[in-house]
Parts: structure tokens; C-alpha cells; sequence
């Protein structure tokens, strides 16, 4: 099934991309991003999601770091 | 519907005919090979010339030349190809619905949203931001959406400042003069903005905020409510900052001297010692010996001399007067 994946890590990216019908937030977390859940706003339709929620056909899936560096 | 309602729905669609209109950017990517083409053109034109003229030789170079020619446009023209249809894969732009969807889930991730549509921005307000124990208040990320999507304008404005002491334009360590140092959310707030992702530029923003980068910032937390100390780099507060008199830079009480001469404070380097006394004074009370031009201060100078040229003076004076005494005894028992 296809769903509008947002990555806001690094260079950012939103695509529509093809994921196995019955994944949840926390597999995809783990397929796409290298790192730890708790440092990332987890986004599904725009709504803070469960890391055991299963995801539909169409959602938009969000990935947002909560620390990002700034600089001077 | 509600008046508040209709005027996100007017923002909404304010914002997204600059989106639909990002035509004019996509097209100064591509840069047909016009030049290659009008070769071409002139190719073929010398080609029938010389075939009418039976200049077969003539043709046949013509001919091998508009082959290369159109072998360069067809490369060329590939090239621009998968540049256009890259640039239409990667770069997606937000329908109208995902632009209010967007604007709507503003108000459940900020305290506060903001539209004005004579100023043609959006704003959202975070929280009030604390960073390794230090208050900076809360903050409103104002965008300008009017140059969008290729030319965005944003501000971070402190409401309730908390200004780092040593420069009042920074009010978090990596905004200065309402200008964030996106740092590594550089990409992704360009990115987002030009695919009309606003909640996800709003969001990038405020975690930049919530964010210190200790290795890089305006001004260092560890720093923010004092300033270094000019002579010995001690941090100094409040009560304990003194200013040098002369160049103005901060001082602890420790490192403060006092010129002896007019009691003005002064940093260890813009003060300096008098030659008679040795005393610390400030270099507007330090004058020149007339006879040495050694500094001295007003206290050691005396008819614009040190005591050092004076008692000098005075002794090469006895001096003379002794000669001029023995000489005139001695003239007097010659005569």
C-alpha cells in the first residue's frame, strides 16, 4: 500500500513511498531511520501516533527530530 | 461558517496559488540547447546550397556536421530531460488540503497561531523555551509567506526577552537579531518550505529552539547571564561588572583600578604606572616631562619638569655658578 512518508531528519524528505499492508509506526521507524524513537515527533496524519499503530493505505507518516542542532 | 474559519480558508488558498504558480522557477532549470539547434538550422541550409550547386563534397562535410550537431542536441536534450523529470519526482507541493490540514494541526502543536493578512505572515508561538536551566521565554517563529515558495522569509522574535548580557541581540543562543543559525535544520526547513510542508517548518523551527548546540552558539549558555571579565576572564554579574573608563570593556571588582589621579575605573590595560611614583594612573592624567618626556603624573610634575631633571637642573646650575665664582676669584689675584 502507498503512504506520504515525511523524514524532517538531515536533508529532508517527502515521498510517497510503498510499505507491506499491516506495518505498524514502530516498523517503519526502524526500516527508514537510524536512530531512537523517543528523540523524534512521531506524526501520523498530522496526530501524535503509537509506536504499535498499524498503518493505512494513504496516511502520512511524519518523522520530525526533537533535537536539531543550530548553529551561530 | 465562522469568520475565523474563512479566514484560514482565505490564507489557505493566498498561500496556495503562490505554490501553483512556482512555474516561472521550474522553468529556469532548463536551458534548451537553442544555440545547438540554430547550428543545426545552418547545417541544413549550407547542405541544399551545395547539393543545388553540385558541390558534392561540400555537402557531404555539411552533412557529417549536422549528423554530430544533432547528435549533441539529442544528448543535450536528454540531459535537461531527466533534469526536469527529477526535479518533478523529488520536489512535491502541497495540494490546498494538505496546506489547511497543515494549519490546522498548527494550533494543536503551539500555544498560539497567528495569521495577518495585511502583513501576509503566519505565526506560531512556542512555549516558554528553558535550555540547561537557563530561562529564554517563549518565542514566536513568524513567517513572511508572501515570497514563497522560492524566496522564504522567517524571523524568530523573542515576546518576552531574555537577551544574553553581554549583546541584547541574542536571545537564545542561536538566534541573533531575529535570524536563527539554522545549523543542521538547514536543509530540512528549505526542503519543507518549498514543498509547502508549513507544520513541519513550523515544527523544525521550534525543536531548533528547544535545541543548544554548546559548540556552536552566539552566545554561550554558560555565559548568558554575565560577561567574561576583560583582565582575568572571570565570569561577572550584576553588581561585581565594573567598565573600564576607557575602552569600555567589562571588568570584575578584583580587576578594577582606579586611576590615582581622577578615580575613574580602568581596565589593567588602559591604565599605566608613573615614572616618579610609581602610582597607577589613567593616560589622560599622565603628563611628559618637558626635559626627559618620561610620563609622570600631575603630582611628580613640577613647572612642567620631573624632580629627577630638576634636581638635575638645579646641580648643573650650582655647577655653573661654582665656575663662575672660582674663575672671577681667580681673575681678581691675577689682576
Amino acid at each position: 500500500m502507498r503512504i506520504l512518508f515525511i523524514n524532517n531528519d538531515g536533508a529532508g524528505f517527502a515521498d510517497f513511498i510503498e510499505v507491506e499492508s499491516g506495518t505498524t509506526v514502530a516498523k517503519l521507524f526502524a526500516e527508514r531511520i537510524h536512530g531512537n524513537p523517543n528523540d523524534y515527533l512521531i506524526r501520523v496524519n498530522r496526530q501524535p501516533a503509537a509506536a504499535d499503530q498499524v498503518l493505512q493505505a494513504g496516511d502520512r507518516v511524519s518523522f520530525t527530530p526533537s533535537k536539531i542542532e543550530g548553529a551561530h | 461558517m465562522k469568520p475565523q474559519q474563512r479566514q484560514l480558508l482565505r490564507l489557505v488558498a493566498a498561500i496556495h496559488q503562490r505554490y501553483s504558480q512556482r512555474r516561472p522557477a521550474d522553468m529556469a532549470i532548463i536551458d534548451l540547447p537553442e544555440e545547438l539547434w540554430s547550428l543545426c538550422g545552418n547545417s541544413i541550409r549550407r547542405m541544399q546550397k551545395a547539393h543545388r550547386r553540385g558541390w558534392l563534397l561540400a555537402a557531404a562535410r555539411e552533412r557529417t556536421l549536422l549528423m554530430n550537431r544533432m547528435a549533441q542536441l539529442q544528448d543535450e536534450l536528454a540531459i535537461q530531460m531527466a533534469n526536469l523529470r527529477n526535479t518533478m519526482a523529488n520536489l512535491r507541493t502541497a495540494s490546498g488540503a494538505e496546506l489547511y490540514h497543515d494549519l490546522r494541526s498548527l494550533e494543536e502543536e503551539f500555544e498560539t497561531v497567528l495569521y495577518s493578512s495585511p502583513d501576509k505572515t503566519l505565526s506560531a508561538h512556542t512555549e516558554p523555551i528553558r535550555l540547561d536551566g537557563v530561562y529564554l521565554g517563549p518565542f514566536e517563529i513568524r513567517l513572511d509567506w508572501q515570497g514563497l515558495p522560492d524566496h522564504h522569509h522567517y524571523e524568530v522574535i523573542a515576546t518576552d526577552p531574555q537577551p544574553a548580557s553581554s549583546n541584547e541581540d541574542v536571545t537564545h543562543p542561536h538566534v541573533s537579531s531575529r535570524q536563527l543559525c539554522e545549523g543542521d535544520g538547514t536543509a530540512a526547513i528549505r526542503r519543507a518550505l518549498k514543498e509547502g510542508r508549513l507544520a513541519d517548518f513550523f515544527l523544525i523551527v521550534a525543536n531548533l529552539l528547544r535545541t543548544y548546540n554548546s559548540s556552536s552558539p552566539y552566545v554561550s549558555l554558560d555565559d548568558w547571564e554575565g560577561v567574561r571579565c576583560a583582565d582575568c576572564d572571570t565570569l561577572v554579574v550584576g553588581d561585581d561588572r565594573y567598565c573600564c573608563d576607557k575602552c569600555e570593556a567589562a571588568i570584575c571588582a578584583d580587576c578594577s583600578r582606579s586611576c590615582e589621579q581622577c578615580s575613574d575605573y580602568f581596565c589593567y590595560q588602559c591604565l599605566d604606572e608613573c615614572v616618579g611614583c610609581g602610582g597607577s594612573v589613567c593616560r589622560n592624567c599622565l603628563w611628559e616631562c618637558g626635559q626627559c618626556a618620561k610620563a609622570f603624573c600631575e603630582s611628580c610634575l613640577h613647572d612642567n619638569q620631573c624632580n629627577t631633571c630638576r634636581e638635575q637642573e638645579k646641580e648643573e646650575q650650582d655647577d655653573i655658578e661654582t665656575t663662575t665664582g672660582s674663575v672671577s676669584a681667580h681673575a681678581h689675584t691675577s689682576i
